[in-house]
């Protein structure tokens, strides 16, 4: 036994000196971005000899933070509810209703778990749409590619809730939206959570999508303008690096809070799916 | 009457027509149209399109980026596979031990695969640089002998790439084998540990038939992911020195840029087919062998 215990303490430390090797960029980055500049530029992980904190001002000012965090937000905001509801709405008819039709469209949803999507022909389509380089077009893409998977989720819980309870409210004259409303929804909530969780990383972070389809810099997304902020400023490291804490910082202070939520809410979708 | 042999009545199809439309119209209509489109001249210059056949894929094989550009990817996405899930295993094994800090190891490992490329991109860009930090702790160990241009070194830098990609997504592949691994009965290490089995017989004969569901879906997650590279590229090389660490998405993107869309779409296709394909054959054969044990 004592053996066994010994172990574990050997593992720990083990474990810890491999977490260093993924703690040690962020410390980097926090402690890059209130140095000046030329002790940026240098490799050290030593803490600043003055701590400049005014570099997030600069970079707020130049960086045209606050219209990207604005577009970010918003972006965001609207994929996640869209793609949330209509993807709850959908698994409650995918789950009831068994026939060819349905199943066909449950099998398509496959594919856009796997394939990825056609880039030149989808750009193509938003201009004849006439909503190439706008939110529209960013918005609707970035659901179309999140609704497969959150359909899979959704589906695959509506099939452990009891369909007698659909039953009991079309009695009381319920219409479908209602029972999706009043009775699905709220027995779904931990699964339109995950769903929210997936979304939300994947469309905050996204960076291919909005630089494909959003050419007008009044429009881009916190990624984006970092990237631009970098072909600017790549030799003032300590603005680069104050510049991905302003990026960062959200989703690092949301996965402090929610951790056990955020792990378990983004492995779901691919243990379950 | 039961509404079960009336759905219909109870659940409006326009619960499912929003969802579906959006993604038929914004995913597999242009994917869809894509397959015509990729055996076109399709491009910004010419006003007529015309059906050339094979001759964008052709081009695309003979060329030698492109050529360079497929034979990336397939790299990229086969040591990043192996990687993630030898270190996503291995750290899942390791933290379904009784230890006291695994909590907090756990949310250490996973914290990477919350941030945006571009944070890690630029981060490893300056750690990755010939002066950044991770030569410089080699010089201080004193192993500078080890010391390179880890992204400016033709033969090295897909695999500095790959490292990279391993680093962020080691840890999302943890959790998903943690999960797994979680779903284990008790009572089935112990009755082998009775039995006399040693740990590596213990993890060949026992946890890896247990998990090998989660197994393929990390294998398949992590090869779709791998395939679909476009990101860590394009920030941190760009595709050079040269074009050394080119590859499809990044060839697609450049095909867009100066408008030859349809070899661009030709690419994409391609794509879309080995991707497709492996998923496939891996799903099913995978598939076969599950229901044996």
């Amino acid at each position: 036994m004592k053996r066994a215990v010994a172990g574990r303490v050997v593992l720990a430390v083990i474990l810890w000196v491999l977490a260093i090797a993924i703690l040690a960029p962020f410390w980097m980055m926090f402690i890059g971005s209130v140095k000046d500049a030329r002790e940026a530029a240098i490799p050290s992980m030593a803490l600043p000899s003055a701590w400049h904190f005014d570099n997030f001002r600069v970079v707020f000012q130049r960086g045209g933070i606050a219209r990207a965090l604005y577009n970010s937000l918003f972006t965001t905001g609207i994929s996640v509810i869209l793609t949330v509801i209509v993807s709850a709405a959908a698994a409650l008819y995918l789950a009831r209703v068994g026939t060819r039709l349905t199943k066909l469209i449950y099998n398509s949803f496959s594919i856009g778990l796997i394939a990825p999507l056609s880039l030149i022909p989808t750009i193509k389509l938003m201009q004849f749409l006439h909503i190439n380089n706008t939110f529209t077009s960013v918005i609707l893409l970035l659901c179309a590619l999140n609704i497969p998977l959150s359909v899979f989720l959704c589906t695959g819980f509506v099939k452990t809730i009891p369909r007698e309870l659909d039953e009991a409210s079309a009695l009381d004259g319920c219409t479908s939206f209602a029972l999706l409303r009043k009775v699905i929804l709220p027995l779904m909530l931990p699964v339109v959570m995950t769903a929210a969780i997936i979304v939300f990383m994947g469309v905050w972070n996204s960076f291919m999508i909005p630089l494909y389809f959003l050419n007008n810099s009044s429009k881009w997304t916190l990624p984006l303008t970092v990237y631009n902020f970098f072909g600017q400023y790549s030799r003032d490291w300590n603005l680069v690096f104050a510049d991905l804490v302003i990026t960062s910082l959200p989703v690092l202070l949301f996965y402090f809070v929610a951790q056990r939520y955020i792990i378990s809410g983004m492995t779901a979708g691919a243990v379950k799916g | 009457m039961s509404s079960q042999r009336h759905p219909a009545r109870l659940y409006n199809p326009l619960l499912v027509a929003p969802g579906f439309l959006l993604y038929l119209v914004f995913f597999l209509v242009p994917v869809v149209i894509g397959f015509y489109f990729a055996f076109t001249n399709w491009n910004m210059y010419l006003n007529d399109i015309t059906f050339t056949g094979l001759a964008n894929f052709k081009r695309m094989f003979a060329d030698r980026i492109s050529a360079l550009a497929i034979k990336n990817t397939f790299i990229f996405a086969l040591v990043t596979t192996v990687g993630k899930n030898v270190i996503g295993l291995a750290l899942a094994l390791a933290l379904n031990q009784a230890i006291r800090s695994r909590n907090a190891l756990r949310a250490v490992f996973f914290a990477p695969s919350v941030l945006s490329y571009i944070v890690i991109g630029l981060l490893f860009s300056s750690i990755l640089h010939p002066d950044g930090l991770l030569n410089a702790s080699l010089r201080a160990a004193g192993l500078g002998s080890l010391t390179r241009s880890w992204l400016a070194t033709r033969g090295l830098v897909m695999y500095t790439i790959s490292f990279v990609e391993i680093w962020q997504w080691a840890g999302f592949h943890m959790a998903i084998y943690l999960a797994g691994l979680q779903s284990i009965p008790r009572e089935y290490g112990e009755a082998v540990l009775i039995d006399g089995a040693g740990p590596i017989r213990k993890f060949f004969s026992l946890t890896l038939p247990l998990i090998i569901s989660t197994f393929n879906v990390n294998l398949v997650l992590s090869l779709i992911g791998g395939f679909k590279v476009f990101e860590l590229v394009f920030i941190l090389t760009n595709g050079g020195p040269g074009t050394a660490s080119e590859v499809i998405n990044t060839q697609i993107y450049r095909a867009f840029g100066n408008g030859e869309w349809g070899y661009g779409t030709a690419m994409n296709l391609v794509l879309f087919a080995f991707i497709t394909l492996l998923a496939l054959t891996i799903l099913n054969v995978l598939r076969r062998r599950e229901v044996e044990l």
